[in-house]
């Protein structure tokens, strides 16, 4: 019934309508002996896999992406228009950084990201990004999981459980911050009513012994003695099997442990990067964000669904004060690592199916955040939470380089031409894998629940 | 479609009682939904058992016959898995399968009672409520307070002994949703952590009374009001008028603050609760010497364990108040915690005015819409006209779940009672008895096991009884091709399914099999993921509902933020890398080796590994296998890769001899002399993979390499000593009792240590390190490879081929017995 190789089983009953299983709170299918197993998409997708690169804290938009010379023009002063965000702000703030056209699409990008900008003409950049509320908390739930309050799965979840996995001995969902978590912490990578195998794996990215990266990898004795036992297990259960030929479950227990067998190595050795040539170590550059962009190509290179990754534990880019001084500090950290990862795709040829996102929750004000007792160090001279607008880009996977997706008001508060609201980029990323987000499906507690709720349009007009 | 119509001045106010509502569905198809009827009572022969003759009408529609029944040593292992998720006994199996004189159905009748008289029935069935109550013994995503909530397990140890007791089913619904209200002893308002368990959703009000009116109805009823939260439901007889009435209801309940809650029993009087006492109240005047410091004219109170936590909060800034938080915290973890605190329950209680609902439009609470009654949702009504009358209308809500007449309930839970005993439900979807849910084929059945519930003073011990009894549960799992084609799914329940286990049972049976098993029942929750991995129930395991940790998800346990009514039962490799390689299943198979060490006698000690884990002896086949394995395991010459080991020790400098102790104990990534560094014995001598550290006289650190067969072997490799601190390091390497080669390291130097060298297989060669003078700094990497002459790939590798403790060949094999499918489906 199952193939003995254990892989390449999307055949096994899921109804002939792949990657649409109508699975009732994991009534036996398909989808339980084999969870992982990849399936096809609805329609042929461009994209096979995602990279969420998560600046989490909400980097500025203003100070990145989205040069704004009439903020610069009345910096100091009360803005024209103001609306109402979660901490008090005052005036007018320009951007301390400079902003340069770059590659031959001249999209501007500030010196924060002048390597990242040097792939100008791979970019994607939406502008007009909006959510709902300036709250981290709820932003962090929209983004992953398309809903700010409720316990939903993420996006990694539903895309899991839409595609499967290419390597059935690697996790097919892996999350990855150094250090701890982010805020919500694991909640970001659940899969909720979705059956644990499709959680994102967390790895912390701080460890750099492969064998501390990945859950109960070590077996901790010789390899040949492992065999030994496990040939032995499999002689018990093939016994067993004779007189219950019928159960498809038994023989895929079988198999997983020789996946795991198999995975013991391959999970080692994708977490590995000192077997990169030096040249390749030398494009990412040295330290934490570099190792994890390294992993990350690795990973997807190994057919891994959806690698997210984050930039540390807490919200690093929540720069309430000294907006100047943090933002250069982190974008020094990740600019290098995050335009070799892009380059090195390309160089492979993975960038066409592989959708790479940047961004934050939301992005940050116009205005310059006031003092608050208790909340913030009081320095005049940062930015508070702009769900109202703000910057994601997005790179390969099918969708335009080198291309700007609308804009926000002059002075970057607010979404203004062709406003992309979070459930109509999670729309695109589906469609761009293959899948109509409204019909990427899973029937819990009586209903059909899907990633975007009732809400979602795929934004066409970025699509390559 | 919605006919609003006004109906009744509601305390002076005139608001409009849908009385036909029926969201987005007519109400004839409302009516004519099967879920809805009545219970219709079955004709029966009255010949065989209801259950075999109401399974036959379809079995005949179909032409199929059952198969046979199953074999008495088949049916006691299904009977403990079903009620107790445990494995029988040996005496209590030896005593049950030694009796004779009996039919079979009679001896499993009495087999079935006496598994339903042990306490262990009450852990297995209280979990698979716990599921559907959506139980967690912490609050979720929170930033500041203390996440636990510190008397979740008297709610979980109340759902076990009122299932012991056998409660029954509808009062023991009604004490969870109203136990306050009700006529009943105050510990049985532990039973209202029902109510205040869930996700605190950082204490968003809508969404915590969102998450009790769905848990309450999901699990009663089996409809869901998620979505007439904010419209009304497009497929079931429910508004939004239905939701907020609701609302009201627990809008107009409040939790008990932390410091009231009512006591459900007090420890009696020790040093310990005395020592328990005082800590508290240290605790608690740390709170107060902190108020006092920022609140000006801060009151003490006269008992410092009585006191308005909210009324010094209002006072406070945004971080002291961060601060505050966390002292008061650190009180409640004591009270949480210690095993000498008094056992509290998570009660509710009526808010002195009930507060009056209205509809959020769109779900927004900012959206204030029409004013509606408290009230049960219309459609499943008793009167049209009737709304709640007493202070929150709670205990009226759970009469009107649980009124005889409402045909969902008894449904619902005849449908769970089923799937639990046989493996599979007769409505597929047992979440969801709404508008969608199809007709199960066996509706009769359904109906009859509902009635069955409910003449029988709702008693669930007496519905698995009847359930048990019949000849369909004792049907084997096995089935013939005809019936495989024909009904895969065993729609029909023409055999029996094959049951898996779930978490629980896997791990308890595991615990079982090891003889760690701690029976008591109830208490405080233990991490029983992490080392030393107390032998509790799994039951008991600390319910983490915001990381919930890998171990829980990976086998199926789940999401504890909503009600889950059937798990999932997936098969990943991760779950198999957890049986190879996890501490504490290496642990389990250690244990249950050890516990059959006393038998000398090789076979006779395999024969009582099988007992243990498999309750059934090897066949002779199995015998001899199991002995093959235990020949070749261990002795480890036959590796491929050769074999290293670690210790200690030194070279008798005229003999050439080396005595090698090996290194006792393993940290995870070290091999050295005990847990502590440096050892009262071996001092600091230890290996890692890379090098290690030598000891100080006789302590020379010593690599042994086996050679798995006669060769010529290159051994090349560099030993450094990069600490420029203290003196030198002497390397040496030694085979056949020669000395062949030797060098001196010196601080911050390194030196290749490249020679060649026959070697017959099994003969060892070793490595050794010494100290020279002080041992101190002589930390040193040595990594040694071994190529055979003229091949290419290595024949052996120091650092890759470094490895932890093998388990020895015993638990070797106990484990394979563990980890076989034998050990986790019960036929």
């Amino acid at each position: 019934m199952l193939s003995r190789a254990g892989m390449g089983m999307a055949a096994v009953a899921l109804n002939g309508v792949p990657g649409l299983v109508a699975a009732e709170e994991g009534k036996g299918s398909g989808l339980d002996l084999n969870p992982l197993a990849p399936r096809r998409p609805q329609f042929p997708g461009k994209a096979k896999a995602v990279i969420h690169l998560f600046m989490n804290g909400g980097p500025s938009h203003l100070d990145t992406f989205d040069p704004k010379p009439e903020l610069t023009k009345l910096h100091g002063q009360e803005l024209p228009k103001m609306l109402k965000t979660e901490r008090p702000t005052g005036a007018a703030f320009k951007s301390p950084f400079e902003f340069t056209r770059r590659g031959r699409c001249g999209l501007e990008v500030s010196d924060l990201f002048p390597q990242v900008g040097s792939m100008a003409d791979e970019l994607c950049v939406i502008r007009s990004m909006h959510a709902d509320v300036p709250n981290h908390e709820p932003s962090l739930l929209l983004m992953n999981c398309g809903d700010g309050r409720l316990v939903r799965p993420a996006m990694g979840s539903w895309i899991t459980y839409g595609l499967g996995s290419e390597n059935q001995n690697l996790p097919g969902f892996v999350a990855m911050c150094p250090g701890g978590y982010p805020i919500q912490e694991t909640q970001n990578w659940q899969s909720a009513f979705l059956p644990g195998a499709f959680q994102g794996t967390y790895v912390d990215t701080r460890h750099s012994d492969p064998k501390k990266l990945v859950e109960h990898i070590e077996s901790g004795m010789g390899e040949s003695e492992q065999r030994r036992q496990l040939d032995l297990l499999r002689a018990m259960n093939e016994d067993h099997q004779k007189q219950r030929s019928h159960d498809a479950r038994l023989e895929a227990r079988l198999q997983s442990f020789e996946l795991a067998y198999r995975m013991q190595m391959e999970a080692t050795d994708a977490f590995d990067i000192s077997r990169e040539p030096e040249e390749i170590r030398k494009m990412y550059g040295s330290g934490t964000q570099a190792r994890q962009m390294l992993i990350t190509r690795r990973l997807v290179e190994r057919g891994v669904r959806f690698v997210q990754v984050w930039h540390g534990a807490g919200q690093p880019w929540d720069n309430h004060d000294d907006l100047e001084k943090n933002h250069r500090k982190l974008s020094r950290e990740c600019d290098q690592p995050i335009a070799a990862l892009l380059k090195d795709l390309k160089m492979r040829g993975l960038l066409e199916e592989t959708l790479v996102m940047w961004g934050g929750e939301f992005g940050r004000t116009p205005t310059v955040e006031m003092p608050k007792k208790g909340s913030n160090a009081g320095k005049i001279n940062g930015r508070d939470h702009n769900h109202y607008g703000f910057t994601v880009w997005l790179a390969g996977g099918g969708v335009k380089g080198g291309h700007v997706h609308g804009t926000t008001d002059p002075y970057g508060f607010q979404a203004e031409e062709n406003p992309v609201h979070v459930h109509d980029l999670q729309a695109t990323i589906l469609h761009l894998l293959g899948f109509d987000h409204e019909k990427l499906t899973y029937r819990y507690s009586g209903r059909d629940f899907r990633l975007t709720d009732v809400h979602g349009k795929v934004v066409k007009e970025i699509l390559a | 479609m919605t006919v609003r119509v006004p109906a009744l001045v509601f305390l002076g106010i005139a608001v409009l009682l849908p009385i036909t509502a029926s969201g987005g569905v007519s109400l004839d198809e409302a009516n004519s939904h099967w879920a809805f009827q009545s219970l219709a009572r079955a004709t029966l022969s009255g010949k065989g058992h209801p259950i075999d003759e109401l399974l036959a009408i379809r079995q005949r529609e179909r032409n199929f016959s059952p198969v046979p029944e199953a074999s008495r040593e088949v049916l006691l292992r299904r009977a403990w898995h079903v009620i107790t998720g445990l494995q029988a006994d040996s005496d209590l199996r030896a005593r049950a399968l030694a009796t004779q004189g009996e039919t079979l159905p009679a001896w499993s009748a009495r087999i079935v009672e006496e598994a339903l008289a042990s306490p262990h029935f009450g852990e297995r069935w209280a979990r698979h409520w716990l599921d559907v109550a959506r139980y967690a013994d912490t609050k979720g995503y929170n930033f500041t307070a203390g996440r636990l909530f510190p008397f979740a397990f008297t709610y979980r140890d109340w759902v076990v002994r009122s299932l012991n007791e056998d409660l029954p089913y509808d009062e023991f619904l009604r004490r969870q949703i109203a136990a306050d209200l009700m006529d009943v002893p105050v510990r049985e308002q532990a039973a209202l952590g029902f109510l205040t368990l869930g996700r605190r959703y950082l204490n968003q009000h809508d969404l915590i009374i969102a998450d009790r009116i769905d848990v309450t109805f999901r699990s009663t009823m089996g409809i869901t009001m998620q979505c007439v939260r904010c419209h009304d439901h497009k497929s079931d007889p429910l508004t939004m008028a239905d939701y907020y009435g609701i609302y009201g209801v627990f809008d107009s309940t409040e939790e008990v603050p932390e410091g009231e809650l009512p006591i459900i029993s007090t420890p009696e009087d020790s040093p310990g609760y005395r020592k328990f006492r005082e800590e508290l109240i240290k605790r608690a005047n740390a709170v107060h010497d902190y108020a006092a410091g920022k609140i000006k004219g801060y009151k003490r109170p006269a008992d410092p364990l009585k006191f308005d936590r909210k009324a010094a909060l209002n006072k406070l800034n945004q971080s002291e108040s961060g601060d505050y938080r966390g002292l008061v915290a650190k009180l409640d973890e004591l009270e949480g915690k210690s095993e000498y605190a008094p056992l509290r329950a998570m009660a509710v209680r009526d808010r002195p005015n009930p507060r009056e609902p209205v509809i959020f439009e769109r779900g927004q609470q900012g959206n204030r819409g029409a004013k509606v009654p408290r009230a049960f949702p219309a459609f499943f009504r008793d009167a049209p006209d009737r709304a709640f009358e007493k202070g929150s209308g709670r205990l009226e809500l759970a009469q009107e779940l649980t009124r005889p007449d409402n045909p969902l309930t008894a449904r619902v839970c005849a449908n769970r009672v089923w799937m639990h005993v046989m493996g599979s439900p007769l409505v597929s979807t047992p979440g969801d008895f709404g508008m969608q849910a199809q007709l199960p084929l066996q509706a009769e059945l359904l109906d009859h096991l509902a009635h069955y519930l409910r003449n029988h003073d709702w008693s669930i011990k007496a519905l698995v009884r009847h359930i048990m009894t019949s000849r369909a549960w004792r049907h084997s799992s096995f089935a013939d091709d005809k019936l495989n084609e024909h009904d895969p799914e065993n729609r029909y329940y023409t055999r029996g399914n094959r049951h898996r286990k779930d978490l629980e049972s896997w791990r308890d049976t595991t615990l079982q099999a090891s003889g760690r098993l701690d029976r008591k029942l109830g208490g405080r929750p233990a991490r029983i993921h992490e080392a030393p991995f107390p032998g509790r129930r799994t039951i008991y395991g600390l319910i983490e509902r915001q990381n919930t940790p890998s171990f829980f998800r990976i086998f199926d346990f789940p999401d504890s933020s909503q009600p889950v009514v059937k798990r999932s039962a997936t098969t990943t490799p991760n779950q198999a890398l957890y049986l190879m390689n996890s501490p504490f299943l290496h642990g389990e198979a250690k244990a249950t080796a050890a516990a059959t060490a006393s038998h000398q006698d090789e076979k006779a000690r395999i024969v009582a590994l099988y007992l243990r884990a498999l309750q059934r002896v090897p066949s002779p086949g199995e015998l001899a296998r199991a002995q093959r394995f235990l020949g070749s395991a261990g002795a480890g010459m036959q590796q491929s890769a050769g074999a290293w080991s670690y210790g200690h020790g030194r070279v008798h400098r005229d003999s050439g001899r080396v005595e090698f102790h090996p290194l006792p104990h393993f940290t995870g990534k070290v091999w050295q002399g005990g847990p502590e560094l440096p050892d009262q014995k071996t001092g600091w001598v230890h290996w890692h993979a890379a090098g290690g550290h030598p000891g100080h006289g006789d302590h020379a650190a010593i690599l042994r390499w086996v050679a798995p067969k006669n060769a010529t072997i290159r051994v090349s490799g560099e030993l450094a000593r990069p600490t420029r601190k203290g003196d030198a390091v002497r390397g040496l390497i030694v085979a056949r009792n020669k000395i062949l080669g030797k060098w001196r390291v010196e601080p911050g130097a390194k030196s290749g240590t490249e020679l060649t060298l026959q070697v017959a297989a099994g003969e060892s060669v070793d490595f050794l390190v010494e100290s020279t003078g002080e041992e101190a700094w002589d930390s040193f990497h040595w990594a040694p490879v071994i190529l055979e002459e003229g091949v290419k790939l290595p024949l052996a590798e120091a650092q890759a081929g470094f490895s932890g403790p093998a388990l020895e060949r015993w638990p070797l094999l106990a484990q394979v017995l563990l980890l076989s499918n034998e050990f986790l489906y019960v036929d």
